[in-house]
Formats: structure tokens, sequence, C-alpha cells
């Protein structure tokens, strides 16, 4: 009799080990799964960005009051950095008034020309 | 009783089974999902790469810009171009172009994670399928026709910033056949700054139209008594037949109107200034940067 109770309760602990395992497994599944939907819009919002700005014509004449009016009246919900490089140095850095706490973000570059140099303006952008 | 526990083991198991089958289902999907969205935002990043660098050429490296490209009507395509802009123009525009090329091609490429080629970036586009070569650059606006024999006619008007009395000597080429391209310049001076009708346009210095040899060299030259002059040649220049310059030394011009006419052709006509290659995630796109098609 205690040598079946014991055969049985071995039994039931591996039935719940295996249960165990594959419910770990099917839970691990589902939170791997998760997509960044969000970056598609961030992306576009970045790109939007420096298409503006590219119009205006404010990289090329490093114009910092119409890079600054232009973040400022994004939507509330928007965060943006932007930064023009001139190789590895930095020329100038405009960040959204209000925003610092960086989440989750998405980002777009552009190279242009200006008195006869390759500029790189690039535009990072995360929700508030 | 172990007909009982056999039953709930086997239900538990297939519960368990489908519950893996779903969620590895689940995974897949999302995975999938996930690689098309990535491959939508390497579409977008594409595409506005692309636009950049065609907006960064049109705007900043040719100093001449195609205009419109249509139907002349009279079995023949004209090439106009609306802003010509002046002489001598920009110096610079090839290291212009060869730094922003090298730019794009190392150091933002390797910053986007994507890999980006341009071929044939250089200030001068090609109208095709005449295969003319159009460039500007400092004291000359060159014109190359490899298909000469498709060129009807160049029309070019001038305002030099002289005064007519200013004049020292105009040289004209003897005309051709009617068969060989018509080759037409008008050269203005500066004009007077009065509010008369016309005043600005300028009095005319040269006026001349006329069919030119492609093969030989013809050439038009006004010389100024301060120094200085306007050249402008068609034929064999250059080691090419049907080669059209427009040179300056020491004056200021202002193209104030500049087209071109070929043979009709019944395909598209347009104007190509390169090509861009661009591959990210498996996305490949090669392209030329049209300037202006009819």
């Amino acid at each position: 009799m205690n040598k079946k109770g014991m055969i049985m309760s071995l039994d039931g602990i591996i039935a719940l080990v295996l249960c165990g395992v594959v419910l770990m497994f099917v839970y691990s599944s589902i939170q791997g799964s998760f997509v960044d939907t969000k970056s598609i819009g961030l992306h576009g919002n970045a790109i939007d960005i420096l298409s503006v700005l590219r119009e205006d014509g404010s990289f090329e004449r490093f114009d910092d009051a119409v890079i600054d009016g232009y973040l400022s009246s994004l939507p509330g919900q928007i965060c943006a950095n932007v930064t023009i490089y001139d190789g590895n140095q930095i020329v100038s850095n405009h960040l959204r008034p209000g925003c610092n706490g960086k989440t989750q973000t998405a980002s777009a570059r552009r190279s242009f020309l200006a008195e006869d140099k390759v500029y790189m303006a690039e535009a990072e952008v995360y929700y508030a | 009783m172990l007909k009982k526990g056999f039953l709930f083991s086997l239900a538990t198991i297939l519960f368990l089974s489908i519950l893996v089958v779903m969620s590895l289902t689940y995974l897949s999907r999302s995975k999938d999902f996930e690689t098309d969205l990535n491959k939508l935002i390497a579409v977008n990043q594409i595409k506005f790469i692309e636009d950049s660098v065609s907006y960064e050429y049109y705007n900043k490296i040719i100093d001449l810009k195609p205009g419109i490209i249509r139907d002349s009507g009279v079995g023949q395509v004209r090439v106009t171009f609306a802003d010509a802009g002046k002489l001598p123009s920009l110096e610079n525009k090839s290291e212009l172009a060869r730094i922003y090329k090298e730019n794009i091609e190392d150091e933002f490429s390797m910053l986007n994670n994507i890999n980006i080629t341009l071929k044939n970036f250089y200030p001068n586009f090609t109208i095709l399928p005449y295969n003319s070569v159009f460039g500007k650059e400092g004291g000359n606006l060159t014109m190359y026709n490899f298909n000469y024999s498709a060129l009807k006619k160049i029309e070019i008007e001038l305002q030099v910033d002289r005064p007519l009395d200013n004049v020292d000597t105009i040289t004209m080429p003897a005309g051709s056949v009617d068969s060989d391209p018509e080759i037409k310049v008008k050269i203005r001076d500066k004009g007077s700054s009065g509010q008369g009708k016309g005043a600005n346009k300028g009095e005319m210095i040269l006026d001349d139209e006329k069919h030119l040899n492609p093969l030989i060299k013809n050439s038009y030259k006004v010389t100024f008594e301060t120094g200085g002059f306007i050249g402008i040649d068609f034929g064999n220049f250059n080691k090419n037949n049907g080669t059209y310059i427009v040179y300056v030394d020491d004056v200021n011009v202002n193209i104030t109107s500049y087209q071109v006419r070929y043979d009709y052709v019944d395909q598209e006509v347009k104007a190509v200034g390169g090509n861009i290659s661009i591959n990210k995630l498996g996305i490949y796109k090669n392209t030329e940067l049209i300037l202006a098609s009819r």
C-alpha cells in the first residue's frame, strides 16, 4: 500500500511539474511575443520633424530659434530632441522644453549640405 | 476508477497540447508581424533617404535645373530651363558632390545600419534617350550631345553686366545647311535702370540664328574694351561632335532664357542625375535620380 501510494504521489508530482513546465512555456511565449507597434508611429514623427525643418531651411541656416519654436509646437504627447552634428562634433542640440525622461525612442537622420560642408541632423522622438 | 483516471490524463494532455500549439502559433504570428513592422520602418527610412539625397542634389549640387520637358507640337521635344541662373557659377560643385557622396556612403550608411551607394553622382545630368549631358560649373555652361543627330535647336539669351558701348569685337560663325542643328543666340547689355518699356531687358549686342555644322568648330565671341568676354561654341569641341559650350571670363552673365529641342521620340524623356542604391533588411531599392520628365 505504501509503495502504491508513493508511486501515485510521484506520478502526481511529475504530472504537476509537466503542467507547470508547459504553462511556463506558454506564459513566456506570450510575454516574448510582445510587438513594439509604437515604434512605427514614432519613426514617422521623427521623419516628419526632419522634413519640416528641411523645407523651411532651418538646418541650413542653423536657425536655433525656429527649430526650438517648431519643437515646442509639436503635440503635447510627443517629445523630441534634434541634434545637428559636424562629424563627431555637436553643432547644436534642441530638446523640447519639459521633456527629459526617455522611454521608448525612435530616430531618423538626414545628411545635408551647408556652407560647403556636410552636416547631419538627428531627430530622436519619444512619448511624453 | 482506472478508466476515469486514464480519461482525465488524456484530457489534460490534450488540453496542454492545444495550449502549446496555440502559443506556438501566436508566437510565430507575432514574430511575422514584428518582421513586417521592421520592414515597414525600413521602407519608410529608405524612402526618406532617397528623398533627402534627391533634395540635396537638386537644390544644392546641380546649378542648372531642368524645368519643363514637353512636346513642342512640331514633331519635336522641348527642354526648357526656367531658372538657368548665372555665369560664372560656383567653382566647387564637383567637390561638393564628392564630399556628400563620401559622407552618405560611409558615415551616414554606418550610423543608419544601411547600405547606400551613389553612382554617377556629379553636378551634371543627362537627358535620356537623347544622351545629352548638361553641366554648369565655374565660367562654363556645357552640353555634350553624344547623339547629336536628334538635336534640332538650341536657343539661349544672355544679359551681360556691361553696356553696349563697351563692346570691342563681335565674332560670328558661318552658317551651314538646313539639316544641321539650329543655334539661336541673343546677347543683351546690362540695360538701364530707367522706367521705360524694356529698360531692364537691355540693348541687343548680338542677335543671330543659323544652322551650324556639328562636326566642325563654330564660335561666337563678344569681347569688351575694359576686358572680359563671352563665348559660345558649337561643334567639335573637347573631342566631341555636337558639343555646345557657353563660357565667360571677367564678366557676369545672367542666362535669361535657355531651351533645347530634339526630334520627337515615342518614349519617356527624362533628365537623370545619377543613381542611388539602398539596401536594408533585405529590402533593396535601386533608382535613378530623376530631375524632370515628360
